[in-house]
């Protein structure tokens, strides 16, 4: 897992997952997640208040929360560039279940740089793959019949040509 | 993992940020796996759904391989729909590249698509800072204009049945270098309409808030150098505020300003007319009108909170109006992108497409009710006519989009905007426009 920098003092925030577990987060952290940011702007007293984060569960979360809070230190530390590519490269290093469970958490949070993220890392999967080694990479079973499968060619001839 | 890794469960704008980094050659890929995977990838590359009709697709899957391929080197930052041939579409990336597609017949062939994708015939001599295109009203050729930051306007003519570009000699406007803010190209109708020998007007706008209106010369020149044309200038002086926006309309031009005003040129006269103005200092970005009505892209700021959204301003005989949008989809993440993303087109059928926030939305004029409302995370350009909305994307992608088919793709997702909640009349009287 990517080191996180844990030295954020601050009024903190309880974020609620989906199977009850409780994250405290400080505000400022919290705040990148739009999600919370919008639900603060309708409360008055914020003491105490425990937060729900919908269907996100603890594991995803804490992912989440783990990636706002690097980059909150990454914007006081003005980290440079190479050094956030790099630690990005190593949070999105996770399984395909996981990745995918942090682009619905990222969409229903909305945190868009999370969001870009780990859509931007699907897509990397794909990129430059026959559709055999797409079918591998994510494990998908090829049920076209014959002649779709013949269509399908016939339609992306175009582009298996000039490859 | 189910079946299509997951996609299935993502919804169609998260499906389409994810698609939106592959190239054609990489959806098609993907098409190619499953029955899923190929809906997805095949709803993203031709954004409608999987048409009946193969050369239809086929059609579609080609306009956007060029349009990929001409654009990857650099952001796409205008784009325009023509009338007929009824599929054309133009391009103009930031002056290193240019297409001009015709994929209207459907057995195009891959060496005339490509061949289509060019490269300027002069060095650029920097980047521009303004590009603006147009189609002469003969439908043969279509010009664009290159403003460079030393106040000078490179112009191009591509002939559509041959797609050859075709310089002309280099504008050189009297003003200081830095001025120059936006720029647009209106082929006229006088003359010899069907020639290349034309005379275009040039419209520039500057940081001081002048107008300059000039006639071009359309001399075919092979040369490099910044040949000064012996065209006759109009400088008009509009505004206190920089010209952000300009478009024309029949024979007015349309100018938008950093002050959020709005005025009208009528070009046989050079008479203006002030029609809008803001209730706060916000950019105009873009302007546009058809036989009745004028509509703004404004780039709006919430007074207090410094909250930045899009806006439209809308003028007509009788009235001047601002709809400011609020918190919501369309508004979420319009903060952080350039003015240029916010952009308003309005069509002879009273429908209004805005692109701001990383969505691009068709609003129908007479009730603002919302029709299509789709996620383009990186949309840079947009254009509309009565049939189709297309939309330019920063990674190179043109996507096109039919209304007959949208309705029974998106009904669910049609939503209700009321300007009667969230505008305000600004100011009524206003003249034509």
């Amino acid at each position: 897992m990517a080191d996180v920098p844990n030295q954020i003092n601050n009024i903190t925030l309880k974020l609620k997952s989906k199977d009850g577990e409780i994250f405290e987060v400080e505000k400022p952290v919290a705040m990148q997640i739009n999600f919370v940011k919008g639900m603060l702007e309708d409360v008055d007293e914020i003491d105490g208040m425990e937060i729900p984060m919908g269907e996100v569960e603890a594991a995803i979360l804490a992912k989440v929360v783990e990636y706002c809070k690097f980059h909150y230190q990454q914007e006081l530390n003005q980290t440079n560039a190479d050094e956030v590519d790099r630690w990005e490269r190593a949070f999105v290093q996770v399984d395909k279940s996981t990745l995918f469970q942090l682009i619905l958490a990222a969409n229903f949070l909305d945190v868009q740089s999370l969001l870009d993220l780990t859509c931007k890392t699907v897509a990397d999967m794909i990129k430059g793959k026959t559709p055999e080694q797409i079918r591998a990479e994510f494990d998908i079973d090829n049920d076209f019949t014959p002649e779709q499968l013949e269509e399908v060619r016939r339609d992306n001839a175009w582009c298996a040509e000039d490859r | 993992m189910p079946h299509s890794f997951g996609l299935h469960s993502l919804n169609d704008d998260v499906a389409h940020l994810i698609l939106s980094h592959l190239s054609p050659y990489d959806l098609s890929s993907l098409a190619a796996t499953s029955t899923l995977c190929n809906s997805f990838a095949s709803r993203d590359l031709l954004w409608q759904p999987k048409a009946p009709a193969s050369p239809g697709k086929a059609r579609h899957t080609y306009l956007r391989a060029v349009a990929w391929r001409a654009a990857r080197a650099d952001r796409c930052v205008s784009l325009q729909l023509t009338s007929a041939p009824v599929h054309q579409l133009h391009l103009v990336p930031n002056g290193l590249f240019s297409a001009s597609l015709q994929p209207c017949q459907p057995l195009l062939t891959q060496q005339s698509a490509y061949a289509s994708v060019f490269t300027p015939p002069f060095k650029p001599q920097s980047s521009p800072i303004a590009v603006a295109m147009s189609t002469h009203p003969s439908n043969k050729l279509s010009y664009l204009a290159y403003a460079y930051p030393c106040s000078s306007v490179r112009l191009l003519s591509i002939c559509h049945s041959t797609h050859i570009a075709k310089p002309h000699s280099v504008t050189r406007l009297p003003i200081s270098p830095a001025q120059l803010t936006s720029v647009h190209i209106l082929p006229t109708v006088h003359n010899n309409e069907t020639s290349h020998q034309t005379c275009p007007l040039l419209i520039a706008g500057t940081s001081q808030g002048q107008v300059l209106i000039t006639r071009v010369s359309t001399t075919t020149t092979t040369t490099t150098t910044n040949t000064p044309s012996s065209s006759s200038c109009s400088k008009l002086s509009i505004s206190p505020c920089a010209i952000t926006a300009l478009s024309a309309q029949d024979q007015t031009v349309l100018v938008g300003t950093a002050g959020g005003e709005l005025y009208t040129v009528d070009l046989p006269t050079l008479q203006q007319k002030q029609l809008f103005i803001g209730p706060c200092p916000c950019p105009v970005t873009s302007v546009s009108a058809n036989e009745s009505t004028l509509v703004a892209g404004i780039k709006h700021s919430v007074p207090g909170n410094g909250h930045t959204c899009a806006a439209v301003a809308w003028c007509t005989s009788s009235t001047a109006r601002l709809a400011a949008f609020g918190r919501g989809a369309l508004n979420r993440s319009s903060s952080a992108l350039p003015p240029a993303a916010t952009q308003a087109v309005v069509t002879g059928a009273e429908r209004v497409a805005l692109l701001v926030g990383g969505r691009a939305r068709v609003y129908e004029m007479a009730d603002w009710r919302c029709t299509v409302d789709v996620g383009v995370s990186d949309g840079m350009a947009l254009d509309m006519d009565d049939s189709r909305l297309a939309v330019a994307t920063d990674s190179g992608h043109i996507q096109v989009l039919d209304f007959e088919r949208a309705v029974k793709r998106w009904p669910q997702q049609v939503t209700q905007f009321s300007p009667h909640e969230e505008s305000r009349h600004v100011r009524t009287g206003a003249g034509r426009r």
